[in-house]
């Protein structure tokens, strides 16, 4: 499956970023990469909205199980 | 699948010869449109901007210029008076297609395949890996 990035950008400079594709978490990293290569180009992004779809928040509440388990042992 | 984020955006110090590339873009767009180093005061006297970048329309006679503060910021010089709402358009222009033009530079850094598309005002920016 592909991994895809889109981004809609509207006049007033607004944007919205849909990450699909990705495995986990990685798409965290990947939203990582493209701020801070777009900060190379002198934009800065102030996040005003997050949405995890059903994929990130299964791997999420996956990685808190397993650190909550560590501890517990 | 993942995650969707919105956000808005700020420009400082930004790549001039992208921003350049991005003001060709819009003149190419409007009637009469061209790029120049220089804006047009009240009594058509040229005025430098620092950035020597300035776009014209048939209806921007004037000119809009694009400065940049010594903090950086990026900000629009120009004489509005009886466009008012061309030169609010245009600066929305620039802000929009230099924002699509790093998009897609980044998106190509990270080795995605990308493609534009324009969905009445919004520019959609399309990048695809299969790495």
């Amino acid at each position: 499956m592909p991994k895809e990035i889109e981004v809609s950008i509207n006049p007033d400079g607004t944007t919205k970023t849909d990450f699909s594709g990705f495995k986990g978490p990685s798409c965290l990293d990947a939203a990582a990469k493209l701020r801070d290569l777009l900060a190379q180009f002198g934009i800065q992004s102030e996040q005003t909205g997050f949405e995890a779809k059903p994929e990130l928040k299964n791997a999420q509440a996956e990685i808190s199980g397993q650190q909550q388990g560590e501890v517990q042992a | 699948m993942s995650h969707i984020v919105q956000a808005k955006t700020t420009i400082h110090n930004p790549n001039l010869a992208l921003l350049g590339e991005a003001l060709q873009i819009v003149a190419g767009a409007h009637e009469g449109g061209r790029v120049d180093d220089h804006i047009l005061n009240y009594s058509r006297r040229p005025q430098e901007v620092n950035t020597h970048l300035a776009v014209y329309t048939r209806r921007l006679q004037r000119g809009i210029g694009i400065e940049l503060t010594p903090e950086g910021a990026m900000q629009f010089t120009g004489d509005p008076w009886m466009v008012e709402t061309e030169f609010e358009q245009i600066q929305q222009e620039i802000v929009q297609t230099y924002i699509s033009l790093a998009t897609m530079q980044a998106l190509k850094a990270m080795g995605y395949t990308v493609e534009a598309s324009q969905v009445e005002q919004q520019v959609i920016i399309r990048g695809v890996t299969y790495a």
